[in-house]
């Protein structure tokens, strides 16, 4: 059973970048640790960060997208 | 002008001229999709805006899907399956509409995905016992790791040598991560399973990018011990290798202008073929017989056998796993509490290339015994969203929690709170700075955590940060109670 009272507060992570969202589009492809090491290395490279932190959502999830592509298809 | 065929990652086929896609279809060649409109129109990076063509999850623009509805076609979706739309959180907002209708097709619970509206206590004010709330965790209260009961690092080498407790839970950590990878996997191919089926296949092909343990589907897997003959086929001067049972060229030999014979087969573990040259015809042939002869055997499976196969590793190989999850006191397998753990160590690595080489500053969390219950990179910008232009932040750049408070796992060394102590340290820490606020970007899952904080979110919707002013009552308040 899970020790519910030692438990602390469950998810309170914060990031730049939505690691969420890295895990599930690379999930959705069934990429294996190694390839999902250099999709996310490619992607985070060519999203820009407003203010030197912030990086746009949308952008990065299409740079995520296309890094897959790039990685799988060559 | 170039024309390619290249199989995509969902198994489909992508005619392209000139790199553009312009077709796309199930089987070769002329099945292509009756819907696809080249002339659709696109954005400025050449996103479909409109109608048709979404990949399914692939998150890229227009697709015809749910994204593309109003609000009120999205209410009515929601109604047709069975969601009470007034019960939702809010009921005009369409990420929660589209993500209430995806939870309901996956079968999830509303609740628990935290799209309703919370559930008010009835009673308790008049003596009467107050009806229990169900938590999944235990509410955080000001306790564990407030005062005393934990002490403030900021020196990175002092960080750096906690550090390595952290990273001995890696681990642990990779066992989630493989019994998570297994779990998708097994579920991808049951998906293609059923697709075959759907189909009236026989035989269904696994395309998977990933490096699982094939021993078990292998052994079911007869192909290659009943049937060994391949068809094959001549077609302008190609020789070409097929099976009896799926209608796809596995590999194919032609001749070069330089004379030489070549062997096309398709790849094993990527998508696409793999070539070889060969200088007699014989040579090539026999490449190109023996390579579809192993993509059958490792790739293509009767689906009669295969159903039993994949529930049979999933029972032992991911048996296996849980039980060696177990040993490390983590018992629960839920696909929440997998990812948290494979996010955990994700997310401690960052805030430790952070400070390593990003030049972050490091603040971190210890408890009585030493243990590192939390760690902070953060750095002190232009605040965002300033309308002051002197206005400046500490940003919380990544926040991560011990991974034996992440996991819910009956570790002694779990702690409460190991987040709130951070946060209200990061706020004294950014007073101390002269920063007027402290900033943060939450993980999807860590947002009511940060509302249950006092912070404010702000910007848009779906891509907004979460602030809180350190001179604001709340901040006060966070750190009367977590401090």
């Amino acid at each position: 059973m899970v020790n519910l009272d030692r438990q602390s507060e469950g998810e309170v992570s914060a990031s730049i970048y939505p690691i969420d969202l890295e895990r599930k589009i690379c999930d959705y492809y069934n990429l294996d640790d190694e390839s999902k090491k250099e999709i996310v290395k490619m992607a985070r490279e060519i999203t820009p960060k407003t203010n030197g932190v912030k990086i746009d959502r949308k952008v990065y999830e299409f740079n995520l997208n296309e890094s897959v592509k790039k990685y799988i298809l060559g | 002008m170039t024309t390619t065929v290249v199989k995509s990652v969902t198994g489909r086929y992508h005619l392209k001229i000139d790199g553009r896609v312009v077709g796309i279809s199930k089987h070769l060649p002329d099945d292509w999709r009756e819907d696809y409109n080249r002339n659709q129109p696109r954005d400025g990076r050449g996103r479909w805006t409109s109608g048709g063509g979404g990949s399914r999850g692939g998150g890229r623009g227009g697709g015809g899907g749910l994204a593309n509805k109003r609000v009120s076609e999205l209410q009515e979706i929601a109604k047709k399956e069975g969601i009470d739309v007034d019960t939702l959180s809010h009921k005009r907002r369409k990420s929660v509409l589209t993500a209430a209708i995806k939870a309901k097709r996956k079968n999830k619970d509303l609740r628990e995905e935290g799209l309703l509206k919370p559930v008010k206590p009835k009673g308790g004010l008049r003596g009467q016992a107050k009806s229990k709330t169900k938590f999944t965790k235990k509410p955080i209260k000001g306790e564990g790791l407030t005062g005393d009961n934990a002490s403030v690092v900021r020196s990175k080498q002092e960080f750096f040598k906690l550090y390595d407790q952290w990273e001995k839970e890696v681990e642990t950590q990779e066992l989630a991560t493989k019994i998570s990878n297994l779990n998708i996997a097994v579920n991808n191919r049951k998906e293609s399973i059923k697709e075959a089926k759907a189909a009236g296949d026989s035989h269904v092909t696994f395309f998977d990018n990933v490096k699982m343990d094939h021993a078990v589907l292998l052994e079911n897997n007869r192909y290659h011990r009943k049937n060994k003959s391949l068809k094959i086929e001549s077609k302008e001067g190609k020789t070409i290798y097929k099976s009896d049972f799926i209608n796809q060229a596995l590999a194919t030999v032609s001749q070069r202008e330089d004379g030489k014979y070549v062997s096309s087969a398709s790849h094993l573990y990527r998508f696409g073929t793999i070539e070889a040259a060969f200088n007699t015809k014989a040579e090539a042939n026999k490449h190109a017989k023996t390579s579809a002869e192993v993509y059958l055997a490792t790739k293509v499976f009767p689906i009669k056998k295969v159903e039993a196969a994949l529930n049979e590793q999933q029972s032992k190989d991911i048996g296996k796993l849980k039980q060696r999850l177990a040993e490390k006191k983590i018992t629960d397998f839920s696909g929440e509490n997998l990812d948290r753990i494979v996010d955990n160590k994700i997310i401690h690595r960052d805030v430790r290339d952070a400070i390593q080489y990003e030049n972050a500053k490091a603040l971190a969390i210890k408890d009585k015994s030493g243990n590192l219950q939390s760690a902070i990179a953060y750095d002190i910008i232009p605040s965002i969203g300033r309308k002051n232009q002197q206005e400046t932040a500490l940003y919380i750049e990544y926040l991560a929690t011990a991974p034996w408070n992440a996991a819910r796992s009956s570790d002694s060394r779990a702690a409460r709170g190991a987040g709130a102590r951070a946060l209200a340290e990061s706020i004294k820490q950014a007073k101390k700075e002269k920063a007027d606020k402290v900033q943060l970007v939450a993980l999807e899952g860590a947002k009511p955590f940060y509302n249950k904080m006092g912070m404010t979110y702000r910007g848009k919707e779906d891509d907004g940060y979460f602030e809180i002013a350190v001179d604001s009552s709340q901040a006060k308040t966070l750190i009367e109670k977590y401090g």
